[in-house]
């Protein structure tokens, strides 16, 4: 072979013929609501889809929530099951002036540092670039619980740091405790009740001051030049697993 | 379909669900819903959960369609919701970042991307350049699934992953040079037939 980088693309290619590719169920995509359910518990037909939206729009506008959910049950007999999205959501922890939204993608590109993600709960919902600081957001679910009405569960910065100690942390809010704690065996803090703005002079001399966005505790420790911080309602223990789980993002 | 422009009836379709025809939302829904389900299966793998994940992602691109800027591509901008919508919904159920693609037994597949030039190749070297592909970083591997098993442009694959186009070329590029190392075997041996 002359041009190596053609042939892989020819196997690709050959692959690409050679997946098998699910279908959708189309062309039957008449609405029928007096079609009888059909025996699929888990698997929704494209039926759905198409008939959900005619019906859902239709009648979404005018009825208040009790007659939507007798709608969706009147349908879901009828064979259609129905998941109300009345909204496309916010992503994740906007309004909390977390930066710029991005994509995972373009932090790991656009950062000069190793972006790092936890093995769990894996990748973010949301990710923002505010200057060269990555913030990432997790909604609350059931082993996450959410802070107060931002249904963020967990928040994530990663930002270049001198070092971070527990002896340098000069403030926080009322009611707040710090403490040392170690993460993979480097230096950190675990601050709990609801630090609102904590002050911390890195190892320079220079003062930094993290505003809190959520009312729980907060994890700080660093790595090779880069200071984390988790925000989470979780505990030490949960959250140095989460600090412990992280391995770089171009790897994911 | 063309890749940059969009054809007129698209565009008409796109602007009458705007103002609320679902009907011509069902024929957007038509028009994609296949290349929608295999993006979600390369996420989340299993078909019957991609399903779901394209379910969702339609109604939140109908919910959407507002935010839509008509001056642009619409496949991409619906594959992206369905991408976001399977990559939560694979982080909900803690799968793997693999793609979740099966070889066909016996049988080929006549809609996939044209091959740029015929090749043989044993069945076993075809799990092997799956095999080479799944071993690529995520960030390598989601380029060369949409670019080359699913034959989108260049564009529409920046647009779907949201990053720059010139990151898809260059990502592309160190895709396809760690996989010529790692089936340079292959390559041989396909050279040979």
């Amino acid at each position: 072979m002359n041009d190596p980088g053609r042939s892989v693309e020819s196997l690709l290619a050959d692959l690409a013929v050679h997946i098998e590719w699910p279908e959708p169920s189309a062309p039957r995509f008449e609405l029928s609501l007096a079609k009888p359910r059909q025996e699929t518990p888990r698997r929704r037909s494209w039926i759905p889809v198409t008939a959900a939206l005619a019906v859902l729009v239709a009648l979404l506008l005018v009825l208040s929530p009790e007659a939507r959910k007798a709608v969706a049950d009147l349908l879901g007999v009828a064979g259609i099951e129905i998941d109300f999205v009345p909204e496309l959501e916010d992503p994740v922890g906007a309004g909390l002036d977390l930066g710029r939204q991005v994509s995972l993608d373009e932090a790991v590109e656009m950062i000069d540092f190793p972006v790092s993600i936890p093995d769990w709960p894996g990748d973010p919902d949301s990710v923002y670039l505010s200057g060269s600081r990555v913030n990432m957001a997790w909604a609350g679910g059931e082993r996450l619980p959410a802070s107060g009405d931002t249904g963020v569960g967990l928040l994530y910065s990663q930002f270049h740091g001198d070092g971070v100690d527990a002896r340098f942390v000069k403030s926080l809010g009322p009611e707040s405790s710090v403490i040392p704690a170690v993460v993979a065996g480097r230096n950190g803090f675990w601050i709990e009740g609801d630090p609102h703005v904590i002050s911390i002079e890195d190892a320079s001399g220079r003062r930094v001051e993290e505003t809190l966005r959520l009312a729980g505790n907060v994890l700080m420790w660093e790595t090779d030049e880069v200071t984390h911080r988790l925000e989470t309602m979780l505990g030490l223990d949960e959250a140095i697993r989460i600090a412990e789980s992280m391995r770089p993002a171009h790897d994911r | 379909m063309s890749v940059e422009g969009r054809p007129l009836i698209e565009q008409d379709l796109i602007q009458r669900a705007r103002d609320g025809d679902v009907a011509a939302f069902e024929e957007l829904v038509r028009m994609h819903q296949a290349i929608a389900l295999r993006v979600a299966v390369l996420v989340v793998g299993d078909r019957s959960d991609a399903e779901d994940v394209t379910q969702e992602a339609f109604v939140k691109a109908y919910h959407a369609l507002g935010r839509f800027r008509q001056d642009s591509p619409f496949r991409p901008w619906l594959l992206r919701i369905v991408r976001n919508e399977a990559l939560n919904q694979r982080r909900r159920l803690g799968r793997q970042d693999r793609l979740g693609l099966r070889l066909a037994s016996d049988r080929l597949s006549g809609d996939a991307a044209p091959s740029p030039e015929t090749v043989v190749v044993a069945g076993a070297d075809r799990e092997s350049v799956l095999a080479a592909v799944n071993g690529l970083p995520d960030r390598y591997r989601q380029v060369v699934a949409l670019r080359y098993l699913l034959g989108l442009s260049e564009a529409e694959t920046a647009e779907t992953l949201g990053i720059p186009a010139g990151t898809v070329k260059s990502r592309t590029a160190r895709a396809l040079s760690r996989l010529e190392v790692a089936l340079s075997g292959v390559i041989e041996e396909v050279g040979h037939e």
